[in-house]
């Protein structure tokens, strides 16, 4: 199966699954409880900065061209958001990849600690939690927001290790929430006991014919009472088991997530993560979630995008080297590619109550923890809306002043029903949301 | 009698297994069985209301004015019937004694509810220790247990640089316990300044016993600590957390098996650098990870389930596999799953990877049948392996989908769960199965077939060879060091505290180490050349740690700290004043007393249930100690001898008050003394042997020797020791077995080592049967 075949697949399987899953009751099944819309907000991280000049777009406002990176969003145009002066203001321990990583969604400094990047003072983990993980917390306060998981963590090749490159989201202080590289593990963690039902249900079937079968073996009673005591208590949980199947209604989507997990195997890895993604969000397992491309200083070889060097040593060429630039302009479009591929995901996946699609209620954010990469700037640091906007007047792009990245959150809070003075450190949150963003 | 008669028809049963003559001989078993039964009943109501009835009523209701409540025990048959003989009617007791009494108990027991005591071989399914002990040993190296090398401690290696930037390294030396605090020093001269450094200390240690272990570390630097699993740490992650300077995490161990230990710490530049990592056994308070064994050489990771499962019955003393829940079941599944799944996850360790797929998937259906074979103890039919094995691997699941569902069903299955299934095995087998369970509470090893196949006519002589040999194993001896700590109540020694007004410095670390005392002695005993039962009452050694002399000693009162960094802190001293052997153990005499007082009560009770083998009733009411409040011109004794006084008291206490105040010359921590409020102990009793004889006995030299020379202590420990191991009443293995292994016990100078090679030869000897014929 081509990558377009597969595709095709996943949006098939993705409406075969919304299909039988209309037929029964899924919690929460309707998008606009209480007069209040179901909203859903997705953060996307890639690595190493952009290329600036084929990233941004040159105009401002609703009437604006999009770079070469940004191409592949273009049939999305209108429901596009580009926020251009955003600056991660945290400073303190850590290198600019460590504080660009672990303070990108906490907004708070590190902690000082014993690791050492590149550069500056050793640090350890984030001060706060990430905002994600704010707003996960508020949702799940409520019968009406309440989600199965409230939020769900996925990786893409992040390494499995943990510290503050390859950790982003926190649930608090030092407590960083480790992302599900494995598409076998996010099944598991999604449908795990259900898609084991078929080994528990053989292994049940299987020991009661042969405690059946040993029954007639022998009239002892000690013996008899036991593996009486024993089929009863197998068939008791048989039943339960069937019984917890018919009430929890979210089933195993057909999605092969037997990937190796391998640099050449990255778009099929993506895919599938993107799938299972989408499809925990059709059932309403979670509505807020995190996909992580790789890490902070990420030097993963994207052949899938014509490259063969390492995407981290080539984002400290110099902006003369135009080969390079070429080759992280190459990266940069199919990390694009891949936001496009889940917006597309999104928009041909009815909601269950086939009251339209997943992305008239889905925002997605697309960000990267440096604005570019051989100068390890976080300013500027790239930020993609696109989606349904939470409120966010779309099909605009914007350019601020050394906004902190702060405030950004602080909007996106406000949009999801959590108001917040301050996130992350205070002191970047003076002016509160930015009011821009619904004008 | 009766007995005999079952036996027979036991072994017939096992004669003819195959043969339509089982119907007929069970049926003919179960009716003689009812009709005994009835018999007994009978008469035993007869002599009840001849005898009984005055005082406790004809139904066991109890008489006004006489004993007036309700008959409700919960002694065993054997217990019951003991007690009705020896006290019954209290007037008179010779009146109803042997068959008699026998009745009388069999009809209380009926009519009071009490319980029946298992006395007939029962269908169990595998305890939990039994579970977790055999999914080890499966997923293990197979048949030998691994003994990492003879250097003991963990081996400590200092790198310059930190991990993956190319370390250099700097150092390496051997180091007993990780507690340290190096400040900002160096720890070898030549590191550099540059950068900071790592550190990594690994080696094994062998856990005793099967159970949860938890670990500590206190260290504000990042660290990542691994316990058996070297890929996901037990604690921490790496990266320093100045806000949690002590972190915890636990595990679930399965006794007798080597488990590896790494900890590492990554520093950066001029970072205060210290560490403490802890530990915790079971039934043990935290202390510095001082192994009892230990290796500086890593070893391979156990499969060991983690997955809950609810306690196992101990109605009779011992754990058996004998509840069948809704919970055990789904804890079988649980388990099964997260086996399968760990398993599938590291297939490349059981079934070396092939390029070519088919051979590969060829090759995990071979895996998939020995596990299966190894677990049902048998080989499968062809049917059998079809729908157990290679059913799972004919449809387009991926390979390790397919050895999942294998394993899930093959640890699912009642071939796995119950030890004592016998159908479709030869005698080898079951012989090979039933010595594996009893003695290793796990699965036979292959080497242990093949040893017993090649003892072609199971003789005695040809099996004890074999015998010698599975008890030297180390498993048996993690079984026989939780036999001990059963025996002696250790299980309950976890939270012993005592008042610091009165026992300053009596501490976690004081606790544990009588405790550890108390293990290394019995267990030193019984693996010592003679093995000998006597000495664990009569020797005058004992294991001194640096600490329990530091508190006897009374010196550093403010604080007596935990163990120092060094190998030498146990010493086996001799001629202790007074000490004898475990009545005199500090840890037995601390755990029965109280928080400032000793508790001569709990001390009797142990001395007489646990070492007499006496069947105690519970107190007719709840009774609340006499505390020192009470007068405090009374020593301890005089306030128990005081609030006994009463006659229905003294039916018991009679037996247990003497047994305790000889230990009196000891305190609440077990320490020797010569007064108790100000006044000399008196540590002199006379003990009731009989109506007409008394013996009296000064102090706990005098006592252990009475002990030692009790047949029915003997008689008790034989007992204790069989079921423990067997998990199976003894007289379900003949009548006279009990007698037997006694004469044999005494006979052999009470090698207690001999006599759990006796046990495993009773066990394997039901199977004979089924060769002679």
């Amino acid at each position: 199966m081509n990558r377009r075949e597969y595709l095709k697949f996943a949006i098939g399987a993705a409406v075969a699954c919304s299909i039988m899953g209309q037929s029964r009751l899924i919690a929460g099944e309707r998008p606009k409880e209480g007069g209040k819309q179901k909203k859903r907000f997705i953060i996307v991280f890639s690595p190493n900065g952009v290329v600036p000049e084929n990233f941004w777009p040159t105009e401002q406002g609703t009437e604006f061209s999009l770079p070469r990176i940004l191409e592949p969003l273009a049939p999305w145009k209108d429901q596009l958001l580009v926020l251009n002066g955003v600056d991660n203001k945290c400073r303190g321990d850590g290198d600019d990849h460590m504080r660009g990583m672990s303070c990108l969604l906490t907004g708070i400094e590190l902690y000082p600690g014993n690791i050492m990047g590149g550069g500056n003072t050793p640090a350890g983990w984030p001060r706060g939690p990430s905002i994600d993980q704010v707003i996960k917390e508020h949702l799940q306060q409520y019968e009406s927001t309440r989600t199965r998981f409230g939020s769900l963590e996925f990786g893409v090749l992040v390494p499995d290790r943990a510290d503050v490159w390859t950790r982003w989201v926190y649930s608090a202080a030092n407590r960083p929430v480790t992302p599900i590289s494995d598409p076998r593990r996010m099944f598991q963690k999604l449908y795990g006991n259900m898609a084991e039902q078929k080994h528990i249900s053989t292994a049940m079937d299987l020991a009661s014919s042969d405690l059946t079968k040993l029954l007639g073996q022998h009239a002892d009673p000690s013996f008899q009472k036991r593996l009486r005591d024993h089929l009863d208590c197998l068939q008791q949980n048989q039943k339960q088991i069937e019984h917890q199947k018919s009430e929890n209604l979210v089933v195993p989507p057909e999605i092969k997530v037997d990937v190796e997990l391998s640099a050449e195997n990255l778009p099929e890895i993506s895919l599938t993560q993107q799938r299972l993604l989408v499809e925990a969000l059709r059932t309403d397992q979670a509505r807020i979630a995190t996909l992580q491309y790789d890490r902070s200083v990420g030097n993963l070889t994207l052949k899938c995008a014509g490259v063969e060097e390492g995407h981290h040593t080539l984002s400290h060429d110099p902006d003369n080297k135009t080969e390079s630039v070429e080759k992280l302009t190459k990266i940069n479009t199919w990390y694009c590619q891949q936001i496009a591929d889940l917006v597309q995901l999104l928009a041909t996946t009815p909601e269950v109550d086939g009251s339209g699609v997943l992305l008239d209620n889905t925002t997605i954010l697309w960000t990267n923890e440096l604005g570019k990469g051989n100068s390890h700037s976080l300013q500027n640091i790239p930020m993609v809306f696109v989606g349904n906007g939470l409120g966010f007047k779309m099909g605009r792009s914007l350019k601020f002043d050394h906004l902190a990245h702060n405030r950004v959150w602080l909007s996106v809070a406000h949009s999801m029903g959590v108001e917040l003075e301050t996130f992350g450190n205070p002191k970047f949150c003076a002016g509160g949301i930015v009011p821009q963003l619904y004008e | 009698m009766a007995r005999f008669f079952l036996l027979i028809c036991w072994l017939l049963i096992w004669a003819q297994l195959s043969t339509l003559a089982v119907a007929t001989a069970q049926e003919h078993k179960l009716e003689s069985t009812v009709h005994e039964e009835q018999d007994q009943l009978n008469r035993g109501e007869e002599r009840y209301q001849e005898i009984c009835s005055r005082c406790h009523g004809d139904r066991g209701q109890g008489v006004e004015g006489e004993f007036e409540r309700a008959l409700d025990s919960d002694l065993e048959l054997r217990e019951l019937a003991d007690l009705i003989a020896d006290s019954m009617p209290p007037e008179s007791p010779e009146i109803c004694v042997g068959e008699d009494a026998e009745a009388v108990a069999a009809f209380v027991a009926k009519i009071s509810g009490a319980k029946k005591a298992a006395t007939t071989f029962e269908w169990m399914r595998l305890t939990n220790d039994q579970y977790r002990q055999s999914i080890v040993n499966l997923f293990g190296s197979g048949n030998s247990l691994e003994s990492p090398s003879s250097e003991t401690g963990l081996n400590t290696t200092i790198f310059q640089k930190r991990e993956g930037r190319g370390q250099v390294q700097l150092d390496r030396k051997r180091i007993v316990a990780i507690d340290f605090d190096w400040g900002a020093e160096k720890p070898v001269p030549d590191l550099s300044d540059e950068d900071g450094f790592h550190v990594v200390w690994e080696g094994s240690f062998l856990a005793p016993e099967t159970g949860t272990y938890g670990f500590q570390v206190e260290s504000k630097n990042g660290y990542r600590l691994f316990v058996n699993d070297l890929v996901e740490p037990v604690i921490g992650n790496g990266i320093s957390t100045v806000d949690e300077p002590v972190k915890a995490g636990e595990i679930v161990l399965a006794g007798g098996h080597w488990y590896s230990l790494r900890f590492e710490i990554q520093t950066v530049k001029k970072e205060q650098v210290a560490a403490r990592v802890s530990w915790k056994p079971p039934h043990h308070e935290f202390g510095l990870f001082l192994p009892e064994q230990s290796s500086t050489e890593l070893v391979k990771r156990k499969f060991v389930p983690q997955t809950y499962f609810p306690a196992d019955d101990r109605s009779v003393g011992f754990a058996r596999g004998c509840l069948i829940t809704p919970e055990w079941d789904a804890a079988t599944t649980d388990a099964a799953l997260e086996m399968s799944q760990a398993v599938a996850d590291s297939l490349n360790r059981f079934v070396k990877p092939n390029e070519d797929s088919s051979k590969h998937r060829s090759d995990c259906v071979a895996f998939c049948q020995s596990i299966a074979k190894r677990a049902f103890r048998r080989e499968l039919s062809p049917d059998e392996s079809q729908m157990y094995v290679e059913a799972f691997f004919e449809n387009d699941e991926s390979i390790q989908e397919s050895v999942k569902g294998s394993l899930t069903a093959v640890l699912k299955s009642p071939w796995f769960l119950y030890p004592g299934i016998e159908f479709q095995k030869d005698r080898f087998q079951c012989i090979s199965q039933d010595l594996a369970f009893a003695m290793w509470d796990s699965l036979p090893s292959e080497d242990l077939l093949d040893a017993v196949r090649k003892a072609q006519s199971l003789r005695d002589d040809e099996l004890l060879p074999i015998i010698k040999q599975v008890v030297e194993h180390p498993l048996t001896r993690a079984k026989v060091r939780a036999f001990f700590v059963y025996w002696l109540a250790l299980e309950d020694a976890q939270g012993l505290s005592k008042d610091p007004e009165v026992f300053q410095g009596f501490g976690p670390q004081i606790a544990n180490d009588y405790q550890d005392s108390l293990l290394k002695f019995v267990e030193d005993t019984f693996w010592s050349e003679a093995s000998d039962y006597r000495q664990l009452l009569l020797s005058d050694s004992l294991w001194v740690s640096n600490q329990m002399e530091q508190f006897w000693a009374e010196v550093d009162h403010e604080d007596v700290g935990e163990s120092s960094d060094t190998e030498s802190r146990w010493e086996l001293r001799t001629e202790q004043a007074g000490r004898v052997g475990i009545l005199t153990h500090p840890m037995l005499l601390a755990q029965r007393a109280y928080r400032r007082n000793t508790s001569p009560i709990h001390r009797g009770v142990f001395v007489s249930r646990s070492l007499l083998g006496v069947a105690l009733k519970p107190p007719p009411v709840a009774v609340e100690p006499l505390g020192e409040d009470f007068d405090r011109d009374m020593t301890t004794r005089q306030r128990v001898e005081f609030q006994t006084r009463p006659e229905n008291c003294m039916s018991c206490h009679q037996v247990i008050n003497p047994l305790g105040f000889a230990l009196e010359g000891f305190d609440a921590v077990g320490r020797s003394r010569e007064s108790d409020n100000g006044k000399p102990v008196d540590a002199s009793v006379s003990i009731d042997i009989s109506d007409e004889e008394r013996v009296s006995i000064n102090g706990p030299k005098e006592l252990a020797r009475y002990v030692v020379e009790s047949h029915d202590a003997h008689r008790h420990f034989v007992k204790s020791l069989f079921q423990y191991m067997v998990k199976q009443p003894i007289e379900g293995y003949g009548d006279n077995t009990l007698d037997r292994l006694t004469t044999r016990f005494q006979q052999s100078d009470f090698n207690m080592r001999q006599l759990v090679e006796e046990i495993a030869l009773v066990v394997a000897m039901r199977h004979l049967a089924n060769t002679q014929n």
